[in-house]
């Protein structure tokens, strides 16, 4: 006797079923279980985790789906949007093949609202299947419940006779809902009367009854209605959980054969996985070569070229990594990504020079796939390819953002379609989203949500369990108040599941046969794409590579196009990495647009630090990470004092030496552990891992071993080699809490090529590359609008949009003093389409420069060029400098355009009346004159290119208050920062400040009492933000504020984690420069106070306990955020304690005791507040 | 003769609230600088918090002031302690350090169970 789920919705029926995999294999397991099933909706997402839990856990797995099924799967409208359900389980491989390929045409060929199948489609592919026939919704109980017993009937046959014997059986369930007692016994009779056996099985949603209140947020986050809504969708039952035998067969008394037979169904259903395989595609090869050999081939080839000179050692290198490749059985994957990077590179397409460990192996060096020389900058090959650990390798590639799908498409090609395909990737309800989630589900108030999620940390893998043991605030809420108690409780219980499924951004599947023979399909939006994620398509020993598309690739082509039209000819591949400008360019923090190097915090690292070569800017990207963050002020200290640099033996000299003693990449703990104890290359690396990923058992193991060595293992030991054993420990202690943070050198090397590329350009051929950034961020007037800030602060010239000079980009072109500028494009004027652009710049480069707007009209005037493309044009300021007004052009513009399509008209009937030809063209000819009217004002002048292009171009009406604007600590640009940030700035919020700009935008709203409230789009010059003024600050200041005005504006800084930030406005006051330059140069009354007094008076000050010896990385890390809270350092062994001077005053207290965690204990910081 | 005032309270967190308002009647009295009150305020909140977090925990905090020449000397005093038993404790030395940034002179008393008392003295209005 037994029984088995064989209806079974886990998490993967999205925002549906709550059986999370794991705890349903330990509720299996509690209910003496054996076997289970899966059958999400629609979808095979689960299936290879579902059949890995299970196996880990001794219950045998069932494959299967809960399709939807309709009559016609072609049939797309409305009245065809009915579909049934039906349960398909795979009885063998075959089975599986069947319906991964029945799922994948039901997204790909058949979705509508649902992906449908149809019972033709079914009958062709039925092999290998078991059919249950579902629940309500499946189309025999609708037939019984419409008491069509002769449908049903044939239906039931017709089913049967298409499975075969054994392969259809009707489902009886029972969960206590009306509808189905009344099919129940309509059921069983149609059982006895066709012979089709019943089997029982329950509609599993969640694990246990409990659970249905879980389950009911679910769906309610899934249909974006409360628990209050009365119109919501919601199940009828609470029975829908994972029931034991004995449940199920009190359920069908008379029927426990039904029971039964669910677990004989199950054990008939065999699909084995083999994990073991490794399905790589292969390469097709030229005649008379294998792969191997056209490998060995083009490395020698490039071995000649990368090291022309003696290549001993990296003969030695190649040989060693070609025989491991060749071991591995990795040939065709090497040759796979050759092929496509040439392709790439000889179609002009940018390719990055590597990221990830694969740039640790000299045959992608060789083979010009990375383009880092690894025996040069200490790379390792293990780290990427490790002999002593089968693993798929991993070359992810950066390509120009704009034609990663060319080289896509060229894959395509040459696989074939069907064997090329991008991968899923699940959204999983994140610890502060599931809070969201679930508070808006239970109608709880934003702000009382608000205050929950934000009580848990912003940390990555943060889990509602970590929140709650590390957040007091997150306990004490919990604790004390039911209603968080209850959110806490619902959230923790969905927390992880996925959410919502997408494509992966850079995850390309390659197979040797058809995608569909090895996984299903499924299409978002308009891609195609597996239905299992990343990770699965590993295990299942296919082939995925990253395609990555980087903007910053792109800026570099585009500069080194724009370059190519001044005569000058730069190969990217040879931008010195060693240029002295370059690197005082970034010692002074101006490092706006260099990739990787421009964040605010990253520029005063850079200022301290001070890198003078490429491995200073390989640490600089290392350690400008949580967790390295903590070694910053020993690397600096040991660059600037190299002679106080420390090693705990001397054998850790020659490894620690660049990174001035501290520990900076993962290649170092790799180094230490065989150079010191004698690891092999592939040990160090599974060393390595063990410690990323904490596994304690591991690492007292290989700590014992690499302090006292192994005998059995050939390990001599650090102690052997002359390490005293207490140092070898602390070593190996070190490298443990270091590892899990430590980064990939290969990685950051890559990276730290391209900051240094992009920096060459920015600082030798400055208009071009900022022109190529703005172009790289069209559609973007935020960003735009801050490099044209940029440019015009570092005296590159940014000219207005010329109908004689302007292309459809941003451009370089040289200006009036004929120095190099950047020419704004016309493709950023509102209402010119890309064929009017077209036919404007041929008709120039055909014709020559336009003369006036006459000119211009009959030339090109006409369907592309409309009247409401020239007039856009010429508010943008593109016929200023053409001898005539913007006013006057406006005057004459649409009369000029009526003449040209008269005269087009004439043109016309002159072809065909020939007694028109005696007429003189001249008297058809408008008069082109322009009327003598004033020029706008100038505030209009510029309000009209903003209205066109979205930035203000000739010149800023802000201008005048540059002064003034640039002394304000926060403005746009910093908010825009803070919105990039992995934690969105969160701990910002709140903080008062003052911000300045133009009133671009003002309206008021009614609140629910009836008060009026005050929305402000303040705009200054980098960009906007939306001020909120409550009724009773609207009410002061609703009089006074106007668009266009140029305001002051003091408030807090609200910040969310799902929305732009915002200020919540306190007052108001006129802009004007000479009071605005008072007020923040010498803000009412005017403070005299001395420091003490000042610091007496905060009403929060930060008490920091140091020794000496810690000073200097103390002052570093408060110089980082400057601000007005007082620090005082107490120095124990001297008996004082000092008030830091006002440039060590910091921020928020709260953020520099985080940042110094790293060097000073919890209890030697204290703030204090009044 | 001295003029002593003494007020009990139990020794929880929140009755730092009436120990300050207290302060500011005798500081009040005593003619005290505003800047000087606020800074006694914070100093109070500062002490219960050390006296609270020391091995011995006290059932009762004591605040006695009187003034003399010197100015207004405020002292809380741990009562009722129970025996020494491990817990968060917090570090008397840097509660010291931020003590003596606040008042003109703070000492604190101590035994082998922690510190049990907090010996302020404040300048008076010049």
């Amino acid at each position: 006797m037994a029984f088995a789920h064989l209806h079974l919705h886990t998490e993967y029926s999205l925002l549906d079923g709550a059986c999370r995999i794991k705890p349903l294999m330990k509720r299996l397991k509690d209910l003496g279980l054996d076997a289970c099933a899966v059958t999400d909706h629609g979808v095979l997402y689960g299936a290879i985790d579902f059949y890995t839990a299970c196996k880990e856990n001794g219950i045998h797995p069932v494959i299967g789906c809960e399709v939807y099924i309709c009559q016609d799967m072609d049939e797309k409208r409305a009245l065809t949007k009915e579909y049934s359900h039906l349960i398909l389980l795979c009885e063998n491989e075959t089975g599986y093949k069947n319906l991964m390929f029945l799922v994948s045409e039901a997204f790909t060929r058949g979705y509508y609202y649902k992906p449908r199948i149809d019972y033709r489609l079914l009958k062709a592919h039925h092999e290998g299947l078991i059919c249950l026939s579902a629940c309500l919704s499946g189309d025999l109980p609708k037939m019984l419940l419409d008491e069509r017993y002769n449908d049903a009937e044939k239906y039931v046959r017709d089913m049967a006779e298409t499975f075969g014997p054994d392969h259809y059986y009707i489902e009886i369930m029972d969960h206590g809902i009306p509808e189905e007692k009344t099919v129940l016994p309509r059921l069983i009779e149609m059982s006895e009367k066709t012979g089709i056996p019943l089997v029982a099985t329950n509609d599993c949603h969640y694990e246990q009854k409990k659970d249905a209140d879980a389950q009911e947020v679910l769906m309610c986050i899934q249909t974006g209605k409360t628990l209050e809504d009365d119109a919501r969708m919601r199940m009828t039952t609470r029975e829908l959980y994972v029931k034991s035998e004995a449940e199920m067969k009190q359920l069908f008394p008379g029927h426990e054969d039904a029971v039964e037979r669910a677990h004989e169904i199950a054990m008939r259903c065999q699909v084995e996985f083999d994990f073991s395989r490794v399905h790589l595609p292969r390469f097709d090869v030229p005649e008379g070569e294998t792969s191997a050999s056209m490998l060995r081939r083009l490395c020698e080839e490039g071995l000649r070229q990368r090291y022309p000179g003696d290549d001993r050692e990296a003969r030695e290198r190649l040989n060693y990594e070609l025989s491991v490749i060749e071991k591995m059985g990795y040939v065709d994957y090497f040759l796979i990504v050759w092929d496509f990077i040439k392709y790439a590179k000889d179609h002009g397409i940018m390719v990055g020079p590597g990221r990830g460990s694969g740039a640790g192996s000299i045959v992608a060096y060789c083979l010009n796939i990375t383009m880092l020389d690894p025996l040069k900058y200490n790379l390792l090959f293990e780290r990427f390819l490790n002999p002593e650990r089968v693993s798929m390798p991993d070359i992810d590639v950066d390509f120009c953002y704009e034609r990663r799908q060319e080289v896509i498409d060229y894959v395509a090609r040459k696989y074939g379609a069907d064997h090329v395909c991008q991968i899923i990737t699940f959204g999983t309800m994140a610890a502060r989203g599931v809070i969201r989630d679930v508070g808006r589900v239970l109608g709880y108030s934003y702000a009382e949500v608000d205050q929950v999620a934000k009580a848990v940390p912003m940390a990555l893998d943060m889990t509602l369990e970590k929140a709650m043991s590390q957040s007091k605030d997150l306990r004490d809420m919990y604790e004390n108040d039911p209603r968080i108690t209850r959110l806490i409780d619902t959230a923790m219980t969905l927390e992880g599941m996925p959410r919502h499924a997408s494509t992966h951004a850079a995850g390309v599947l390659i197979t040797r046969d058809p995608v569909t023979q090895y996984v299903p399909l499924q299409r978002n939006d308009d891609v195609i794409t597996t239905q299992y994620p990343m990770g699965v398509i590993e295990k299942l020993g296919l082939l995925k590579m990253d395609f990555l598309g980087l903007r910053t690739l792109t800026v570099i082509r585009d500069t080194l196009d724009m370059l190519k039209k001044r005569g000058i000819d730069l190969d990217p591949e040879k931008i010195p990495l060693d240029d002295e400008a370059v690197f005082d360019m970034i010692c002074d923090g101006d490092t706006d647009g260099v990739f990787q190097l421009e964040g605010g915090g990253m520029r005063t690292f850079l200022t301290n630090m001070r890198p003078r070569n490429f491995e200073d800017i390989i640490a600089a990207i290392s350690l400008y990470r949580p967790g390295p963050m903590e070694s910053i002020p020993r690397y600096i200290r040991g660059k600037q004092h190299p002679e106080t640099v420390q090693y705990k033996t001397p054998l850790l000299g020659p490894i620690l030496d660049v990174t001035y003693g501290c520990m900076v990449y993962q290649e170092q703990v790799m180094q230490i552990v065989r150079d010191l104890a004698g690891y092999s290359y592939g040990r160090s690396d599974l060393v390595r891992r063990a410690m990323a990923k904490k596994k304690k058992d591991v690492m007292a193991k290989e700590r014992e071993i690499f302090v006292n060595g192994s005998e059995k293992d050939h390990i001599p030991g650090a102690v052997r080699n002359g390490v005293p054993a207490d140092v070898a420990e602390s070593i190996f202690d070190e490298m443990t809490a270091f590892a899990s943070y430590a980064f990939n050198k290969p990685h950051a090397a890559c990276y730290a090529v391209v900051a240094l590329r992009t920096g060459y350009l920015k600082c030798h051929y400055p208009a071009e590359f900022m022109a190529a950034m703005m172009n790289s961020f069209t559609g973007n007037t935020g960003k735009v609008a801050g490099y044209i800030y940029y440019c015009r602060q570092h005296n590159i010239p940014i000219l207005p949009p010329s109908i004689n000079s302007s292309l459809r980009q941003f451009t370089v072109d040289l200006d009036a003093k004929g120095n190099p500028g950047i020419r704004f494009g016309m493709g950023g004027v509102k209402n010119v389409g890309d064929k009017a652009i077209d036919t404007i710049v041929r008709e120039r480069e055909a014709g020559g420069p336009y003369r006036d707007i006459f000119d211009f009209c009959r030339r090109v005037a006409g369907e592309d060029v409309n009247k409401r493309a020239v007039e856009s044009l010429i508010k943008a300021g593109c016929f200023d400098g053409l001898g005539a007004r913007r006013v006057q052009c406006m005057a004459v513009y649409e009369s000029a355009i009526d003449a040209q399509t008269n005269q087009k008209k004439q043109n016309v009937t002159g072809q065909v009346s020939l007694f028109d030809l005696g007429q003189p063209a001249e008297s058809m000819r408008m008069e082109e004159t322009y009327p003598d009217l004033p020029e706008y004002p100038l505030k209009e002048l510029l309000s009209q290119e903003k209205e066109m292009t979205g930035i203000y171009c000739s010149a800023h009406p802000l201008d005048e208050f540059a002064e003034t604007l640039n002394r304000l600590p926060v403005n746009t640009a910093y908010l825009q920062e803070l919105a990039e940030r992995e934690d969105k700035g969160i701990a910002q919020d709140g903080r008062r400040v003052a911000m300045g700009g133009l009133i671009a935008e003002t309206h008021s709203k009614a609140t629910k009492k009836g008060a009026l409230m005050g929305f402000i789009t303040l705009e200054d010059q980098t960009g906007q933000v939306e001020c909120l003024l409550f009724p009773r600050v609207y009410e002061q200041y609703s009089h006074m504020i106007y668009e266009d005005m140029p305001a002051l504006l003091t408030g807090r800084l609200s910040i969310r984690e799902d929305e732009d930030p915002k200020l919540i406005v306190d007052t108001i006051e006129p802009l004007t420069a000479g009071q605005a330059a008072a007020k923040t140069e010498a803000p009412p009354p005017p403070d005299t106070r001395t420091d003490a007094e000042r610091a007496k008076d905060a009403p929060v000050k930060l008490y920091l306990r140091i020794k000496r010896e810690q000073m200097d990385g103390v002052q570093w890390i408060l110089g980082l955020d400057k601000g007005d809270t007082p620090v005082y350092i107490n120095l124990p062994e001297e008996k004082i304690t000092l008030l830091c001077p006002r440039e060590l005053w910091v921020r928020e207290a709260e953020e520099t005791c985080r940042d110094l965690e790293s060097m000073l204990d919890k209890a030697d910081m204290k703030v204090v507040r009044k | 003769m001295k003029r002593e005032a003494v007020l009990t309270v139990p020794a929880t967190e929140e009755w730092a609230l009436v120990l300050r308002m207290a302060a500011s009647g005798v500081g009040a009295l005593y003619d005290l600088a505003l800047d000087v009150m606020d800074d006694l305020g914070v100093a109070i909140d500062e002490s219960l918090d050390l006296l609270t977090h020391q091995p011995a925990r006290p059932g009762q905090v004591e605040m006695s002031s009187f003034a003399d020449e010197e100015g207004l000397h405020v002292c809380l005093t741990a009562r009722d302690r129970a025996p020494a038993a491990p817990g968060e404790d917090m570090d008397p030395e840097i509660a010291e350090a931020i003590l003596n940034t606040l008042v003109t002179h703070a000492e604190l008393e101590r035994d082998a169970s922690g510190v049990y008392g907090v010996r302020m003295t404040l300048p008076r209005k010049e």
